[in-house]
């Protein structure tokens, strides 16, 4: 049995999810974000330079098809925005403390 | 926070109603606004793994050409160069989730994000194998016997089967879908096709089955900013304070005015069936996806305690607050919506007018310009065509700019392209020295395309002569 704060009893506690510990969070914002931006950056690259074209002009020794081509630049994309987002979510969590002014927390401090 | 247990039965946070938990059970709930979301997850579901499948004038109704670097969209043909209007496209989608969620607040989490609508899918094919929440929570917590196996399997089986024909049909929108059935079948794909298929179906696996809200918890920006386009008159999700407080426990028959109560009971049914586990009761939160499981639930309670509908529903900060009645019509919404109409009959003007052929003329840069006996300028041109529509044309070519200015095609005649082709002419005009100002002159080129899609391109072109006393200004 358990007891609600309004003094209701339940004969079950009622779950929520468990929340994310920080490097699940930091793993799930840097894989999405940097997906998204990848998807994105694909998409206007592509609209403009055809991979083959591409590939005829600075790799001429290597048979990049369209498809292949296009794989190779999203995940190019992906890795290059996958870094860049870890990067910065290192840069953000490794602030020494004294560094930043109004940060969330110590804005959280503030009465 | 080191007290927060890691998983398994998991164990109370003191003073809390609620145990963290590795996993959530989610109580099920019926009503309007379920029977609303299935809908929901039947149209657009069904569009996606049917468009495919649809024929229009001999080929996919619904393809993205990648190979050929063409978009077919029903009688539209997109090329690479068309690629503004997939941006507009986008501004317009950006816009119309500002109106909408001004309007009703996170509609789009509710009902219509491929999120929401493939978690509800993949939580009904776990129902059918593996039971209701109860069932559900005990056969996770019991031992591995036959059932469990068997249950557990075809859920798997269910789920894994289902991100794969999700990832074909994904494949399908860029390789006819026929064609990519039979490659498939006979393990003849190329493997990017098979690589997009597993690729597009785990996604959908990890993001459906497994992670399911805790994207939109953690990793949706539209969560982080949608506060910023509500305002106090936008339809939301709402817990009637007013109404429902003192909450508490009572008999059904009870007066609940006599004994001080408001129309709350308190049976926690509105916790329990969130997928996120916020309490509604506490105010909006930025966690609520406006999925309305609550006000289903909650209608239910009320109805078996025969108290009124809507002790949680829809409603405005203005409505609850204020009691002020709901006001849809509003500036915010009026500017969002003449914006949206704005760029929405601009974007169908523009689709419809499009450009269905390019033309593109550049200068030989090798010579500048040629003299021919009889007192004639030669310029070298290189005239390439894009025919954008998927009939053949042949055009009709002329010029003006220089008095005398005549055109000879090295082509034959008369100058064809087939569908979709992109055809390059080299293209000399000629005109009389004596016609040619010493500087150049701008000279404009002229091209008919003749065919079921008549066309007419005008393009400007540099035409040089000699700078000397044969010019006529000198």
């Amino acid at each position: 049995m358990a007891i609600s704060p309004h003094g209701q009893r339940f004969d079950a506690l009622v779950e929520r999810p468990r929340l994310w510990r920080r490097w699940q969070r930091d793993v799930g914002y840097t894989l999405w974000v940097s997906f998204l931006m990848a998807c994105a950056a694909a998409t206007v690259f592509f609209a403009m330079v055809d991979p083959e074209i591409l590939s005829g002009t600075t790799t001429p020794g290597w048979e990049i098809s369209r498809q292949a081509g296009y794989a190779i630049g999203f995940f190019g994309f992906w890795m290059l925005t996958a870094v860049t987002a870890t990067f910065v979510i290192w840069l953000v969590r490794s602030e020494p403390a004294g560094v930043a002014e109004g940060t969330r927390d110590e804005r959280r401090d503030l009465p | 926070m080191s007290a927060r247990p890691r998983g398994g039965a998991g164990s109370a946070v003191p003073g809390s109603l609620y145990v963290a938990h590795e996993k959530v059970y989610p109580r099920e709930v019926s009503g309007r606004y379920a029977a609303l979301r299935n809908l929901a997850v039947w149209v657009l579901l069904g569009i996606y793994y049917l468009l495919p499948w649809v024929s229009w004038e001999g080929r996919q109704a619904v393809l993205f050409d990648l190979p050929a670097r063409k978009f077919y969209i029903f009688g539209l043909t997109f090329w690479p160069q068309d690629f503004f209007f997939m941006a507009w496209l986008l501004i317009i989608a950006a816009l119309m989730l500002f109106f909408v969620t001004a309007i009703a607040g996170r509609l789009w989490c509710g009902y219509a994000c491929p999120q929401t609508v493939w978690t509800e899918v993949f939580l009904w094919m776990e129902r059918i194998t593996e039971g209701n929440h109860n069932r559900r929570r005990k056969l996770d917590r019991g031992k591995w016997t036959r059932e469990k196996l068997l249950r557990k399997g075809a859920k798997q089986f269910l789920w894994i089967g289902f991100s794969l024909w999700t990832g074909f049909t994904f494949v399908a929108y860029f390789t006819p879908a026929a064609e990519l059935g039979q490659k498939l079948l006979s393990f003849s794909a190329g493997p990017w096709e098979n690589f997009w298929v597993f690729f597009y179906g785990f996604a959908t696996y990890g993001n459906a089955g497994l992670l399911r809200e805790q994207v939109c918890k953690y990793m949706c920006p539209y969560a982080r900013f949608q506060s910023a386009m509500f305002d106090k008159d936008t339809m939301i999700i709402s817990y009637d304070q007013r109404r429902g407080e003192p909450r508490g426990g009572r008999k059904r028959t009870a007066d609940p005015r006599a004994a001080g109560l408001g129309d709350c009971i308190d049976c926690s049914m509105c916790v329990q069936v969130c997928p996120t586990g916020i309490d509604i009761r506490d105010g909006l939160q930025i966690e609520c996806i406006a999925c309305a499981a609550c006000v289903d639930i909650c209608n239910d309670v009320m109805m078996k305690m025969d108290y009124p509908r809507g002790l949680i529903r829809y409603s405005t900060h203005h409505a609850m607050e204020e009691q002020k009645p709901v006001r849809v019509l509003r500036p915010r919404v009026l500017v969002y919506g003449a914006i949206l109409l704005a760029l929405l009959a601009g974007f169908a003007t523009a689709v419809a007018n499009r450009s269905t052929l390019i033309v593109d003329v550049l200068r030989d840069r090798n010579v500048m310009y040629r003299e021919l006996p009889g007192g004639l300028v030669e310029n070298v041109y290189t005239v390439t065509f894009v025919n954008k529509t998927e009939v053949e044309r042949h055009y009709e070519l002329s010029a003006h700019g220089i008095e005398g200015l005549e055109l000879s095609l090295d082509a034959q005649l008369p100058l064809v392209s087939a569908p979709g082709e992109i055809r390059r002419v080299p293209l000399r005009m000629r005109a009389p020295a004596v016609a040619v100002p010493a500087r150049g002159a701008d000279v404009t080129l002229v091209v008919r395309a003749l065919g079921e899609v008549p066309a007419v391109v005008e393009r400007g072109a540099r035409f040089i002569g000699p700078a000397d006393e044969r010019g006529t200004s000198q």
